[in-house]
C-alpha cells in the first residue's frame, strides 16, 4: 500500500500541468448565483422566525372573532315562553303546561333546525328553515309534550353548530 | 477523520445564507474543480461550461436545504460527483479521441506562466502532447487519472465514480501505461526529469 502511493506520486508527473484557470465571466457568474441564492436563504430563514409568530397571531385573531360573532353570554339562555304568560328564562325549567313559543340566541346564523326530543333520547319532532331565533310551537307539537315528562331541545344552526340541549319537564 | 472545511462551509451557507460563507467555499474549491474538469476537456472553455454549471447545482442544492453529507465523504468527493455526473449526462466526453485538443489554449496558458522562451517552448510541446495522449485514452480511465491528479485516493474515486476499488486502482494503472506509451521518447524523458 505504502509502496503503491510512492509509486503514484512519482508516476503523477507523468500528467502534466493545467496552468490555466477559470475565466473573469465564470466566477462572475458563480458569484452573482451565490448572492441571488443567498437573499433568497436569507428571506426564507426570515419568513421561518415569524411563522409561530404569525400562527399565534392568527389563532388569537380567531379567538377574538368567536368571541365577537358568537357570543357565549347570558343571552344563549333559553326562554320558553307559554300560553298567556311570561317567558321563562333558562335551562332545566319547570313548566305547568307545553311551551308555546321556544326563543334563544344561537351561535350561528339562520336558518335554523329545531328538534324536540324526549327524555330518553327519541325525537318527538323537527323543524327546518327557521329563519329567526323563535318557534311557534304548533297545536300539534304541543301535543306531543301534553303526557307530563321531561324533554330536550336542540338548535341547529346553519353552520352545523348547536345550542342545547335545553331541558324543560312538563308537570 | 479530516477536517472537512468545505462540510462545514456548505452548511454554513445553506443554513444561513452567508454569502461570503459562500465565496469562501467556491475560492476553496474553484480551481481544483476547473482543473479536474480542463484535463477531460479539449478548451478552456468546455472546463467553464462544465465548471460553472456544477457551481449552480451545488447552489441548487443550498437554496433547497437539502445538502446531506455523508459521515465518510468529504465536501470536495460530493461536489466532484455533481461534476462527474455533468460529464456523464453532456456525453460528449465519454469517448475516446472525442476529445479535441485546443493546442492554442495549451500554449496559451503556458506562456502566462512566463517560463523562458526555449523552456517555454519545450513545456509547451509537451503539455500538448500530454494532453493528446490523455483525450486518447477511454473515458473511465481519462477521468480516474484526472481526480488522481487532483490529490483523490483511490477509496474517494471509487466512490464518485461508483465502482470496486480495485477496478480504479486497474483503470489508473493501464491509464498511466498507455499514456507512457503514447507519449514520444522526448516528452517521457522531460516530464521524468522535471
Amino acid at each position: 500500500m505504502g509502496n503503491q502511493m510512492n509509486e503514484d506520486s512519482n508516476d503523477q508527473d507523468i500528467l502534466g500541468t493545467v496552468d490555466g484557470s477559470p475565466s473573469a465571466q465564470h466566477d462572475d457568474t458563480v458569484i452573482d448565483a451565490i448572492e441571488r441564492a443567498s437573499n433568497r436563504i436569507q428571506i426564507r430563514r426570515r419568513r421561518r422566525r415569524f411563522l409561530p409568530l404569525s400562527a399565534a397571531a392568527g389563532v388569537l385573531l380567531a379567538v377574538v372573532l368567536g368571541i365577537l360573532l358568537f357570543p357565549m353570554s347570558e343571552d344563549s339562555i333559553p326562554v320558553l315562553r307559554q300560553t298567556g304568560g311570561e317567558g321563562v328564562p333558562g335551562n332545566y325549567v319547570e313548566l305547568a303546561e307545553p311551551p308555546q313559543e321556544l326563543l334563544w340566541s344561537a351561535a350561528g346564523r339562520a336558518p335554523y333546525r329545531v328538534a324536540m326530543y324526549e327524555d330518553n333520547g327519541d325525537l318527538l319532532w323537527q323543524i327546518d328553515g327557521v329563519n329567526e331565533p323563535a318557534l311557534a310551537v304548533s297545536l300539534s307539537q304541543r301535543a306531543s309534550l301534553a303526557t307530563s315528562g321531561t324533554y330536550y331541545w336542540v338548535v341547529t344552526a346553519e353552520s352545523g353548530v348547536e345550542s342545547g340541549p335545553y331541558w324543560f319537564r312538563v308537570e | 477523520m479530516v477536517d472537512d472545511e468545505g462540510k462545514k462551509l456548505m452548511q454554513a451557507f445553506q443554513a444561513t445564507g452567508d454569502s461570503e460563507t459562500g465565496r469562501r467555499l467556491f475560492a476553496l474549491y474553484r480551481d481544483p474543480l476547473w482543473r479536474f474538469l480542463r484535463r477531460l476537456c479539449s478548451s478552456d472553455a468546455d472546463a467553464d461550461d462544465l465548471s460553472q454549471r456544477a457551481w449552480m447545482r451545488l447552489i441548487e442544492v443550498a437554496e433547497k436545504n437539502s445538502y446531506r453529507p455523508h459521515a465518510n465523504a468529504t465536501f470536495k468527493t460530493y461536489l466532484f460527483t455533481i461534476a462527474r455526473n455533468l460529464v456523464i449526462d453532456d456525453g460528449r466526453l465519454l469517448s475516446a479521441r472525442s476529445v479535441h485538443v485546443d493546442v492554442s489554449s495549451v500554449a496559451g496558458s503556458l506562456q502566462a506562466g512566463g517560463l523562458a522562451p526555449d523552456v517555454e517552448a519545450d513545456a509547451a510541446k509537451a503539455n500538448i502532447e500530454i494532453a493528446r495522449a490523455l483525450a486518447e485514452l477511454p473515458y473511465e480511465q481519462r477521468e480516474v487519472l484526472a481526480m488522481w491528479a487532483e490529490g483523490f485516493g483511490f477509496d474517494e474515486i471509487a466512490d464518485i465514480v461508483d465502482a470496486p476499488r480495485n477496478t480504479v486502482i486497474g483503470r489508473k494503472r493501464y491509464g498511466l501505461e498507455k499514456l507512457r506509451a503514447a507519449l514520444s521518447e522526448d516528452v517521457a524523458e522531460g516530464v521524468k526529469n522535471g
